[in-house]
This record gives C-alpha cells, sequence and structure tokens, in this order.
C-alpha cells in the first residue's frame, strides 16, 4: 500500500463516474485509504452496492498500478491537493450545500477562502465597456482585501482576474475540467500569473476530465457557491452566466447585477434579472456598502485631481480635444468635425494626449478622456 | 530547278526584351512541302497553315516547290502568331511573287503581325517590347499590324508603318502604294489628357485615412487600412494613382511595355499614362501574382508596376502568395523561372492592402455585434503577422461613414489639389536623394534613416516617451521616423519636429494592439 497517496485514492474515486450523492455518501462515512484497501482485498467499492458496469470498469481500470503510479507522479509534479467533504479544510461556504461536490482538487493556497469573497461571471464574448468596468470593479473589490472568484473562462471571467490581480489580493478559479488540463489554453499565463500571486484554482474533476460542453454549468454552482455574493456583468438571455444566477439564488446568495448597455442584447439578462428585483449597482463601493462591508470602504476624495492640475499645461488643440472627449467617447472623424482641426494636426494632437495618459483608444478608432471614470 | 533563298527580319519575345530574329526562306525542287525548323513553338508551326491560305487569297501563288523555313538563331525558342507576317513576305519573296524595291532592303525591315485566312493583319502582343528592342539596335523601319501602331507611336526616330493587310505589305514593299507612316505622338500631349478613374473627392467624410493616403503617397510608403466591410477601403484604394504623380516617359514605357507583353493593353491604345492599379481576388495563386506559366508571362506584381497593386482581405490570401511578395518589394524586380525559360520583370510598386479588424469584419463597429471570440480574432490577425508586415510603414484604421453623414458632409479635396502637394513633397526627395539609390523615402535603410532623418531633441524625446508608453516595438520605431519624414516633407520641412513625429505615431494601428486584450 505504500506510494499511493490520499490524492491519488480521491483521483481514483473521483474517475468513477459516480453520482455526486453516492460520493458523498461514501467519503462522509470512511477514509479514502480504507475504501482502496477494501477494493484492493474484495474488488467491491462500495459493500452491497451494485455499480454502473462503467463505473466498475473504470474503477478496475483505474487501480492498475502502473495508472495509479503514473497519476501519483502527475499529481505531485503539478503540486494538485485534494479536500473531502468530511475534512475540516473543506470549503465553509461549500459544507451545506444539497449539491456540494464530495471531492475538491486545488492548486495553490486554499487560506485566501477565508476572505470575503465575490463571485464574478459574465459572458465570455463581452464588449469592451463590460470588460472596462469588471476590470475595474474587480481591482476596486481587491484593493478592499476582497478575493474575486470566477472560472478563468475569456472575457468577462478573465477581466475578473486580471482586476483582481492588479488590485493586489488573491483571485480564485473553478474549472470545468482536470487540473492538467490547459483550459482555455489563451488564459495560461493569466492561471500561472494567479497562483504565482497566491491565489487559488479550484476543481472536482479528476486528472484527465476534458472541458466537455455540460461540465460548466454544473461547475457555476461551484463559482456561486464559494462567493459571499454574485455579481453579473454581462449576459444574454440563454447563458451559462444565468445558470450561474440560478445556483446563487437556490444557494440564498445576493445577485448583483451591473446595468449594461440598454440595448445591447449582450446585456438583455442583466436588464431582465434587474426588473425582476436583482440589486442595481455600479462600483465596487455601492457593492461593499450593500454587503455591510463598511470597514473595508476606502477613503474616497483623494481621486479628483489629475484633471484640474493638467488641464493648464494643454495647448489650444489639445484643450479643444479635451473638452469634446469630456462630454463622452468619439470616433475621430466626429473629433475632426467638431474641433474643426485639419487631420494632420488632430492625429498630432491625439496622440500627445494618448502620450500623456490623458485619452485613450477604443477598438474602432474612437477614443475617451481617462479622467472621465474613477 | 533552280534553287533560290529569301531573308527576312522579325523579333522574338523573352521576358520584356525582344531578339532578332532571322527568317530565312529556302525553296527547292523535290517533294512539294513546307517545314519550319528553329525551335518553333505549336503557334509558330500553325502558321504554315495561315500564311498559304493568307498568300492565296492576297492574288499570288503558292508555287508547289519543297521550302524550308528557319527561324534564327536556332537556339532561342519562338512563340506566338507574330512570325506569320515575316514568314509570308519571306515565302512570297522566295518563290519569286514580289521584288522588293530598290531602296528598301528586306534584311532591314523589321516585320511583324499575325495573318488572318483571308490575308488580314491581327494585332499581336509585345508590339512595344519588339519596337523598343528594334530601336536599340538602330533598326528604323518597321511594319506592324495597324491596331499596335498606337504603342509604338512615342517612340523617338523610327518609321512605323501601319499594315491592315498582307496585300498593303505587298504593295508597300514593291514600291507601287507606300503605306503612310504613323504620325509621332508627343508623351506630354497625351499625359495631358489624362483624367484620373476615381477622383478623391467622391471619398466622403475619412479625414484620416485620406490623410493618411496622402502620407503614403507622398514617400511612397506601403500602407494597410483596416476597417468593415464598406467603409471604403476599395475606394480610397483606387484614387491613390489619380494623386500619385503622373508616369513619365520612361516609366510609361516600362509600365505599358509589360502590359503590351502580358496582352492586357486595350487594342488601339498608346502609351499608358494613368499609373496601374491592380486588385487580384484573394484566391490568386503564387504564379498569378509573380509571373509563371510555360512562357514565363508577368504576374500581377509586375502588371502594378509603377503602380498599385492592392490587395483587399490580405489575411485571406493564401500565405504562399503573401511570401511571394517579399522579392519584388525589396529588390523591385521579379524572376520568374520556368523550365524553359527565365524572364525577369521590373515590379516596383506601392502595395496598399486592405483588412478586416476581425473575422467578421465588426469588431469595435458601432453598426454591428462583432460576433468573433478572441482566439478567432488573434488567428486572424495573426495571419499577416511577419515580414510583410514589416514592409509595412503605414497601419490606418477605417471609420465606417453613416448614410446621413455622406449625404451632409461637405465637399471634399480633389485628386488635383492632393496631388500637386504631393508632387512638391516627392520633389523635395528627389532633390535630396539625388546621389544615392533612394528614390523616396520609403526605401530608406536604417543608415539613410540616420543620414536622412535628423529628428529635433524634442521630437526625440517624444518618441522615445510614446516607445515607452504605447508599447512600440522597435521595428515601428524607425517606421514612425521615416513617415515622419514625408510629413516634414509635406510640409517642406528640413528637420522632423514633434508634431511630425506625434502624428506619424498615428499611423502604427496595429501596434497599439488593444484589440489582442
Amino acid at each position: 500500500m505504500i506510494g499511493i497517496s490520499r490524492e491519488a485514492i480521491l483521483n481514483w474515486i473521483a474517475g468513477a463516474g459516480l453520482s455526486p450523492d453516492q460520493m458523498r455518501e461514501l467519503l462522509r462515512e470512511e477514509e479514502p485509504e480504507s475504501v482502496w484497501e477494501r477494493f484492493q482485498k474484495t474488488g467491491v467499492l462500495i459493500p452491497e452496492k451494485k455499480l454502473a458496469v462503467r463505473s466498475e470498469k473504470a474503477l478496475r481500470a483505474g487501480a492498475d498500478g502502473k495508472v495509479i503510479a503514473a497519476n501519483r507522479e502527475r499529481i505531485e509534479r503539478l503540486g494538485i491537493r485534494a479536500v473531502t467533504c468530511s475534512d475540516s479544510q473543506y470549503p465553509a461556504r461549500l459544507r451545506d450545500l444539497p449539491d456540494a461536490p464530495a471531492v475538491l482538487f486545488y492548486q495553490g493556497n486554499p487560506e485566501v477562502l477565508k476572505n470575503s469573497t465575490v463571485s464574478i461571471v459574465g459572458s465570455r464574448s463581452a464588449g469592451y465597456k463590460g470588460l472596462e468596468a469588471t476590470r475595474r470593479i474587480a481591482e476596486n473589490l481587491s484593493r478592499a482585501g476582497i478575493t474575486v472568484i470566477s472560472g478563468l473562462a475569456y472575457g468577462i471571467d478573465a477581466a475578473a482576474h486580471q482586476g483582481c490581480l492588479k488590485g493586489g489580493s488573491p483571485t480564485v478559479a473553478v474549472l470545468g475540467c482536470g487540473l492538467d488540463q490547459e483550459y482555455p489554453a489563451e488564459n495560461a499565463p493569466l492561471r500561472r500569473r494567479m497562483i504565482e500571486a497566491g491565489g487559488l484554482v479550484i476543481s472536482e474533476h479528476p486528472l484527465g476530465d476534458k472541458p466537455l460542453g455540460w461540465h460548466f454549468p454544473w461547475r457555476n454552482r461551484i463559482v456561486s457557491g464559494l462567493g459571499d455574493c454574485l455579481v453579473l456583468m454581462e449576459a444574454r438571455i440563454r447563458s451559462g452566466s444565468m445558470t450561474t444566477v440560478q445556483h446563487a439564488l437556490n444557494q440564498g446568495k445576493d445577485v448583483f447585477v451591473y446595468p449594461g448597455e440598454a440595448d445591447s442584447p449582450r446585456c438583455e439578462g442583466n436588464h431582465q434579472l434587474l426588473r425582476e428585483g436583482a440589486i442595481y449597482f455600479t462600483t465596487a463601493e455601492d457593492l461593499m456598502e450593500d454587503m455591510g462591508w463598511l470597514d473595508k470602504l476606502p477613503d474616497v476624495g483623494h481621486n479628483n485631481e489629475s484633471s484640474a492640475q493638467s488641464g493648464a499645461q494643454l495647448s489650444a488643440a489639445e484643450r479643444l480635444v479635451m473638452n469634446q472627449l469630456d462630454k463622452g467617447e468619439l470616433g475621430f472623424e466626429q473629433l475632426c468635425d467638431r474641433t474643426n482641426l485639419p487631420a494632420a494636426m488632430l492625429s498630432a494632437t491625439i496622440s500627445m494626449l494618448q502620450i500623456r495618459g490623458l485619452i485613450r483608444l477604443l477598438p474602432g478608432k474612437r477614443y475617451e478622456s481617462v479622467t472621465e471614470k474613477q | 530547278m533552280r534553287e533560290m533563298m529569301a531573308r527576312t527580319l522579325t523579333f522574338g519575345l523573352s521576358g520584356v526584351r525582344g531578339f532578332p530574329v532571322q527568317v530565312e526562306v529556302f525553296s527547292t525542287g523535290g517533294m512539294p512541302g513546307m517545314e519550319i525548323i528553329g525551335l518553333p513553338d505549336a503557334s509558330v508551326r500553325e502558321s504554315r497553315e495561315r500564311v498559304n491560305a493568307a498568300i492565296l487569297n492576297s492574288g499570288k501563288e503558292m508555287p508547289p516547290r519543297r521550302i524550308t523555313i528557319n527561324l534564327a538563331p536556332a537556339d532561342m525558342r519562338k512563340e506566338g502568331p507574330s512570325f506569320d507576317l515575316p514568314i509570308a513576305v519571306g515565302l512570297l519573296a522566295a518563290n519569286m511573287q514580289i521584288f522588293p524595291r530598290a531602296d528598301l532592303d528586306l534584311k532591314k525591315t523589321v516585320l511583324f503581325g499575325e495573318l488572318s485566312l483571308d490575308g488580314q493583319i491581327h494585332p499581336v502582343n509585345g508590339a512595344l517590347a519588339i519596337v523598343i528592342s528594334a530601336s536599340e539596335q538602330g533598326l528604323t523601319d518597321v511594319i506592324l499590324p495597324a491596331e499596335n501602331a498606337m504603342e509604338a507611336a512615342c517612340i523617338q526616330g523610327m518609321n512605323i508603318f501601319p499594315a491592315h493587310s498582307l496585300t498593303e505589305v505587298i504593295e508597300h514593299i514593291e514600291g507601287k502604294r507606300i503605306i503612310p507612316p504613323q504620325e509621332q505622338l508627343d508623351y506630354e500631349t497625351l499625359k495631358a489628357q489624362r483624367i484620373p478613374s476615381t477622383d478623391l473627392s467622391q471619398v466622403k467624410g475619412q479625414q484620416s485615412a485620406r490623410r493618411a493616403l496622402e502620407v503614403a503617397a507622398a514617400g511612397g510608403h506601403n500602407m494597410l487600412m483596416i476597417g468593415a466591410p464598406g467603409s471604403g477601403k476599395t475606394m480610397l484604394a483606387r484614387s491613390l494613382p489619380g494623386i500619385l504623380p503622373p508616369l513619365s516617359f520612361s516609366e510609361s514605357l516600362e509600365t505599358t511595355r509589360i502590359f503590351s507583353i502580358a496582352g492586357k493593353l486595350t487594342p488601339g491604345s498608346g502609351l499608358m499614362v494613368e499609373r496601374p492599379f491592380c486588385a487580384p481576388h484573394h484566391s490568386a495563386s503564387v504564379a498569378s501574382m509573380v509571373g509563371g506559366g510555360s512562357n514565363a508571362s508577368p504576374g500581377e506584381v509586375s502588371l502594378a508596376h509603377n503602380g498599385v497593386l492592392f490587395l483587399d482581405e490580405l489575411p485571406e490570401f493564401s500565405r504562399a502568395a503573401l511570401e511571394a511578395l517579399r522579392q519584388p518589394l525589396e529588390d523591385g524586380v521579379v524572376t520568374v523561372s520556368r523550365v524553359r525559360r527565365q524572364a525577369q520583370y521590373q515590379s516596383s510598386f506601392m502595395l496598399i492592402a486592405g483588412m478586416n479588424p476581425c473575422p467578421c469584419g465588426y469588431y469595435g463597429s458601432r453598426q454591428r455585434e462583432c460576433r468573433c471570440t478572441p482566439v478567432e480574432i488573434r488567428r486572424y490577425l495573426d495571419q499577416v503577422s511577419g515580414p510583410l508586415l514589416d514592409r509595412i510603414d503605414i497601419q490606418v484604421e477605417v471609420d465606417t461613414v453613416p448614410v446621413q453623414e455622406i449625404r451632409a458632409s461637405k465637399p471634399a479635396e480633389s485628386s488635383a489639389q492632393v496631388a500637386e502637394r504631393v508632387a512638391l513633397a516627392r520633389r523635395i526627395q528627389q532633390e535630396r536623394y539625388r546621389q544615392t539609390p533612394f528614390h523616396c523615402n520609403a526605401q530608406l535603410d536604417n543608415a539613410g534613416i540616420r543620414q536622412y532623418c535628423r529628428l529635433s531633441p524634442d521630437a526625440e524625446s517624444l518618441l522615445n516617451l510614446a516607445v515607452e508608453r504605447m508599447n512600440l516595438s522597435m521595428r515601428a520605431y524607425h517606421r514612425v521616423i521615416k513617415v515622419a519624414r514625408t510629413i516634414a516633407d509635406l510640409q517642406q520641412e528640413e528637420k522632423i519636429g514633434t508634431a511630425e513625429i506625434a502624428e506619424a505615431i498615428q499611423y502604427r494601428e496595429l501596434d497599439q494592439k488593444y484589440w489582442r486584450g
């Protein structure tokens, strides 16, 4: 029996494809080691219980010495740890959920879940405004020492993790596949940075589980379950993010919905939820206030200086452009029209303002004033 | 039976060069028949039948004799139907059917043209190339198809005799009726008649793209336009020939010669005065881009010589086709090698490329929602990364102009107004690069940039700041300086100041990789 780690045994059990109820029952009554011992002796996983043929097959294949050794080696190399629902380190927020995962595999530091947490979810194909807002909110939450939880997908998820990292607090990702899978491949560097910054990556899937479509809506119950509240940034009506909201409501969590653009189909879900009574918010401060985290609120009032100060050093053309952009974002053509500057001069002016960080280029050759927000 | 022999002179084509070909006709008794030797291809060998019929239909006879026709030099491959006329005249002379007048030497008169069965003469490809080569060889008299006469009309010191039929040629050679020589055409008068096909005043709005186009034209910079479908990229590109300086006489000769060889010249037209605009479809093969085929004919890059090559939907082009652009972009010539042939064509062109910001085309658009994933966008943009992008100095985003703005907008500048400024900037560059291998700012290498692009201290610190703040690459750094040089030339400034650098920075759209986050 020497050479078999607890993680490898749990990985073996998780690979059998049992129902969550069966697994929870099994692991609540017994230590994984004793389950393994009994299986070695009798070939039976749960006494007096007939398992599906597929599960039996998977168990026998997984118990093979070579397979177990290879998995154990991989688990150690990737630094994967595991907790079961009967362990004391099992996340307290998940413990009482009716569909709580029996086993959680993780990389990184599980202590971060002791912080206050906010789960942020939203569309993978979000608009740049939604992404900007997500980064801003996650960053400000993070500054206040709140851990952001999300799903490491493209779009809103990635923006939430990035924002949180920028704010200095660790961030948590819940995956819909085995921890050895690099999915989405694009976000592999982000995942690495998260771990390096003391964050956490969690999954209920054993090694080798592929990121299949049906994993994700199911995974979302963990995303919502780990947060003290849920934030929805952008979602269509039929989308994974909306299933997360459903999970959160079932779990009795507060759901905060960012308003988003009123007429965009990307934000249809937001507006439906807001009509149904979700909590309206636009800034991290709103959220903290509503959650009663008043001690975390930063002192306000030292943010609004840059605009007035730099205004003094602007040239006439630069002031013309800034005056237009202070009213809202504009395209190059519109700027050309409203300022009456020749295209060459306008280009030069825009470069100057960009270099000084006063304005920012948006997709579609549009510009916005940076001092407008925050 | 007496043996008889006659010689006529014509030209064959190898690439853009013509080479003299002696057509030797030998007539003797024996088994009647006709043989053409000296590496003729199928179209030359078939001329036997055309010549036979044409002679009979011109009221002459073909005596039943054994005839051998040799095309010397015998080691060069001869192609095309332009040998019909010299063969026919040689045959007639060898069979004592015609007697050249005393002052006409058949060995010094260049003949070419395709015969039809009834004795008419059809135009051929490459007439201009042949006449230029003949002129280089010191020959002055050319009898050619009437429809090719305009092409040749601008060459100084040539006697061009445009012929419509074999009968006319016979009468001309015998001195019965001299064909009136083609009037010399002055290139400058041709040039004065040019009308740009697309005028810049038709392009509404698009202030930034218009300005970028002007800068590109002034410095000969290659340009990439990024914008949603229907934003006017093609329209802008099409108006570029109209704002470039008109073709000079020697440029026109080069370009028309290539068009003439490719058979792309409209029949009856003279030298080209408008710069060519070639827009191959993105399914273009390597051979159609750089040239190829069994006779190594010129491709799009050569047809765009001294003009504009427009590649719309750049990422959709095959990688091989884009790779093949590197040699012509680098050297201004392209070498087409085939088993039997090797030809070199000039191909110095301005590259204007168009692309969508993402596969569906609507990333960042206000009109429509983009439905591409980040991976799709990344993959799409990566199609054009690398060496080709390296040669494109100006990258600019083209915004879609909403319909109501198109109607309301004030009248835009015309091509002629922009062309004036461009011409001035080009003259400054010509002056500056008189003793150097460069012609325009776009051709400057790093050493050239150090020598000719002096930045004011303010401009230099601004550029360094931009590199740091806007994540510009080192590659972008040199491009910005070159473009700033052109902007300064447009302003007739000797030194490059902050305003020029600041504007040039705006033409590095792809470097500001905002759509990758």
